[in-house]
C-alpha cells in the first residue's frame, strides 16, 4: 500500500469514528467530553506541526489556546458581530500573536526556543488571571452567548460536537496535506540536520515560523471551540501544567506521525473519562508517565510501532536484497 | 525614601530565593547541560515539610532547618535517578523534558499528601524587626540573605578546594577528560542535582519563614528562578546570585510603584528580553547557539 494511500484510509477512519463516537457514548457529559476530544485534537495537530515535524518543543500551546478563548469569549461577551465571526477572528488572533512571539524567539534553537515559548505562555497565563477588566480575572468570563450559525443554535454539546468534529477531521486532513507538501518535508529535514536542509537551499526559519504560526491558528479555533462549549472562560485550563500535558501526550502518543494527534486526544479522553471523580490524580499520572515516556519511548507509541512495521519490512526484504546482490555479484 | 527602602527589602526577601534556585539552575547545567525544571518543586517540598515537621513535633528551628536540606539533597539524587536511569547516554535535552515530567509528579504528590493545605514556619529569629531609615525591615529578611551569602560562600570554596568539587568543574568543562580521568558524568550529575536539591531547599525554609506555603506555591516560584539564572548567564554562579536579586528587586519595585498584578510578569518580560537579545546573560558562561 502507497504512503499516500494509507494516510487517506487512515483519515477516512479518524472521519468514521468520529461519526460513530456520539452513537458509542451518550448523554451530555459524555458528548462534552467528546468535543473536549476535538478540541485536543486541534491543539495537538498544530503542536505537531511546530514540535513533531519541525522538531521544535513548543510550551507556548495553552496559552495560545487560552488567547482563542478569551478572544472568543470577549467578542460574544461585549456582543461585537455575531458569534460564528468568533471562528475566525480567535485563529486570526492567535496567528497574529504566534507570529509575533515567534519571529523573535525561532531564531534561538532547541532549548532556548523552548524556554522562550515557555516565557511567552506564562506571560499570556498571567495576563488572564490579572488583566481583570478584560478577562474577568480568576472569577472567569461570564455572559457567552449561545453559538448561532445562521437558523442554527449550537446550545447543547452534542450539537457543539457535529461542528467540532469536522472542524477537528479538517484540521487533520490540513496537516496531513502539510506535513507531505515540500514545506513539510523541508521542515523535517532541517530538524533532522540543519547544516544539510540549509546547505539544499531551505529557509529554515521562515518555514519554522509558517509552523509556529499555522499551531497557532489551530489552538484559536481550540479556544473558541472551547469557550462556545463551556459557555465561560477562566485563566485555569490554559496554566504551565495544561502547556505540559500537550506535549506530554503528544511524545507519549508520537510526535512527527500522522496519527500521533489523534492518539494523543484518545488518551486525554480516557484519562478524563476514568478520573472523572479523582481529578486530582491527573496531574500525578501525566507526571509519572511524562517521565517514563521520554525516557524509555522516546518516539511514542505510534513512533515506535511505526519503527517495528519498518523493521519487519526490512527483515522481510533483507534474504531478496542478498540474494539480488548475490546474483550481481555472480 | 521609607517607601522605597521598604520595597527593596521586600525585593531582597524574594531577590534571595531567587537567588538560591538559580544557583541549582547553574549547579546542573554545569553538570548536565540540562535545565532542571523540578528547582521550584524542590523548594516547595523542603517549605511544606518545614511547615509540617515543625506543626507536628516543634523541633528547634536549625534541627528543621538542617533536616529539609538533607530532605533536598536526597530529592536531588533520586532526580538523577528517576531521570536518567533508563538513558544509556543521558542526552540535556530528554533530562530536561524528564525533569519537567518529575516536576509535575512532586507538585502532584505533594497536592495529594496535604489536601492543598498551607503550611508556614516561624521567623528564624522569631517576629524580630529591623527600623532602618523609616522603613521596618522584617530580621527574615536577613537570614535570607545570609543565607544566600552562606550558600554561595560554601559553594565558591567547595568547588575550589574540595576534591569532589574539583572534579564536578574538571567535568563541566571537559566531561570527557573528567570520566577519562576516573569522574563519571553520573557521578557529575548526581552530585550536581543533590546540591541543587539542598540549595532550594534553603531557599524553602527560608521562604516558609515569610508566608504561608502550599503545594501550588514552587512551579511559580522556580520559573522565576531560571529566568534569573538567565538574566545572569545560564551556569555562571556569581550570574546566578546577581540575577536572583536583580529580579526580586525588579519585582518588588515594579509592585510598589507601577502595578501589584503584574509584577509577576516581570521576571517572564525579563527572560524574553535576555534570550531575544543577550542570551548569554549578564555573565556569559555558555555559547547559544542561534540558526
Amino acid at each position: 500500500m502507497s504512503e499516500r494511500r494509507g494516510r487517506l484510509l487512515a483519515l477516512g477512519l479518524v472521519a468514521a469514528g468520529l461519526a460513530v463516537a456520539p452513537l458509542a457514548f451518550h448523554g451530555d457529559y459524555e458528548h462534552g467530553l467528546l468535543v473536549g476530544f476535538c478540541i485536543n485534537l486541534l491543539l495537538l495537530t498544530g503542536l505537531n506541526l511546530i514540535t513533531g515535524h519541525a522538531g521544535q518543543v513548543s510550551l507556548a500551546q495553552a496559552g495560545f489556546w487560552g488567547l482563542g478563548a478569551y478572544v472568543a469569549g470577549i467578542l460574544g461577551a461585549e456582543g461585537i458581530g455575531p458569534t460564528w465571526l468568533s471562528f475566525v477572528a480567535a485563529p486570526v488572533v492567535v496567528a497574529a500573536a504566534s507570529l509575533v512571539v515567534g519571529l523573535p524567539s525561532l531564531r534561538l534553537r532547541g532549548l532556548y526556543f523552548t524556554m522562550a515559548s515557555l516565557g511567552a505562555g506564562v506571560v499570556l497565563f498571567l495576563l488572564f488571571s490579572r488583566a481583570v477588566e478584560l478577562t474577568g480575572g480568576p472569577n472567569g468570563l461570564l455572559g457567552v452567548p449561545v453559538l448561532e450559525l445562521g437558523p442554527l443554535m449550537l446550545d447543547t454539546p452534542t450539537r457543539i460536537y457535529w461542528l467540532a468534529a469536522p472542524l477537528a477531521l479538517a484540521g487533520l486532513a490540513f496537516a496531513a496535506w502539510f506535513a507531505d507538501s515540500r514545506w513539510g518535508l523541508a521542515l523535517r529535514a532541517a530538524a533532522a540536520s540543519e547544516p544539510a536542509a540549509a546547505a539544499a537551499g531551505v529557509p529554515i526559519f521562515r518555514l519554522r515560523l509558517l509552523a509556529f504560526t499555522l499551531s497557532g491558528a489551530f489552538a484559536g479555533l481550540a479556544g473558541a471551540l472551547e469557550t462556545y462549549e463551556s459557555g465561560f472562560v477562566s485563566p485555569e485550563p490554559f496554566g504551565f501544567i495544561a502547556a505540559v500535558t500537550l506535549l506530554v501526550v503528544l511524545t507519549l502518543a508520537g510526535a512527527g506521525t500522522l496519527l500521533g494527534p489523534v492518539v494523543g486526544a484518545g488518551l486525554l479522553f480516557a484519562l478524563d473519562e476514568l478520573l472523572a471523580d479523582a481529578a486530582d490524580l491527573r496531574p500525578l499520572i501525566i507526571g509519572v508517565l511524562f517521565l517514563v515516556t521520554v525516557q524509555a519511548l522516546p518516539q511514542g507509541v505510534v513512533g515506535a510501532l511505526a519503527a517495528r512495521r519498518r523493521a519487519r519490512r526490512e527483515a522481510a526484504a533483507a534474504p531478496a536484497a542478498r540474494a539480488a546482490a548475490e546474483a550481481v555479484a555472480r | 525614601m521609607a517607601d522605597f527602602l521598604q520595597l527593596t527589602f521586600s525585593g531582597l526577601t524574594t531577590g534571595a530565593a531567587y537567588a538560591l534556585v538559580a544557583l541549582g539552575f547553574a549547579i546542573v547545567f554545569r553538570g548536565t547541560r540540562a535545565i532542571n525544571f523540578a528547582q521550584g518543586e524542590y523548594v516547595m517540598l523542603a517549605g511544606v515539610t518545614a511547615g509540617a515537621l515543625h506543626a507536628w513535633a516543634h523541633p528547634p528551628l536549625a534541627v528543621v532547618v538542617v533536616a529539609v536540606v538533607l530532605l533536598g539533597a536526597l530529592c536531588g539524587l533520586a532526580t538523577e535517578v528517576a531521570c536518567a536511569r533508563f538513558l544509556r547516554r543521558p542526552d540535556p535535552h530528554t533530562l530536561t523534558l524528564a525533569t519537567i515530567g518529575l516536576g509535575v509528579a512532586i507538585k502532584a504528590v505533594v497536592l495529594l499528601a496535604t489536601d492543598r493545605k498551607a503550611y508556614t514556619l516561624p521567623g528564624f529569629s522569631g517576629e524580630a524587626t529591623v527600623a532602618l531609615g523609616g522603613a521596618v525591615l522584617d530580621a527574615q529578611a536577613l537570614w535570607n540573605c545570609a543565607l544566600v551569602a552562606l550558600a554561595a560562600g560554601a559553594l565558591a570554596a567547595f568547588l575550589r578546594h574540595a576534591p569532589l568539587g574539583v572534579a564536578l568543574r574538571a567535568s563541566a568543562d571537559d566531561a570527557e577528560m573528567a570520566a577519562a580521568s576516573g569522574f563519571s558524568r553520573r557521578g557529575a550529575a548526581a552530585w550536581s542535582f543533590a546540591l541543587a536539591g539542598a540549595l532550594a531547599a534553603a531557599a524553602g525554609a527560608g521562604l516558609a519563614a515569610v508566608s504561608p506555603v502550599n503545594y501550588d506555591f514552587g512551579t511559580l516560584l522556580g520559573l522565576k528562578g531560571f529566568a534569573a539564572a538567565m538574566l545572569g548567564g545560564l551556569g555562571s554562579m556569581p550570574g546566578a546570585v546577581v540575577g536572583g536579586f536583580a529580579i526580586g528587586l525588579m519585582e518588588a519595585w515594579f509592585a510598589g510603584y507601577v502595578s501589584g498584578t503584574y509584577a509577576d510578569v516581570v521576571a517572564f518580560s525579563v527572560l524574553l528580553v535576555v534570550l531575544f537579545t543577550r542570551p548569554t546573560g549578564l555573565f556569559a558562561a555558555v555559547r547559544v547557539e542561534r540558526v
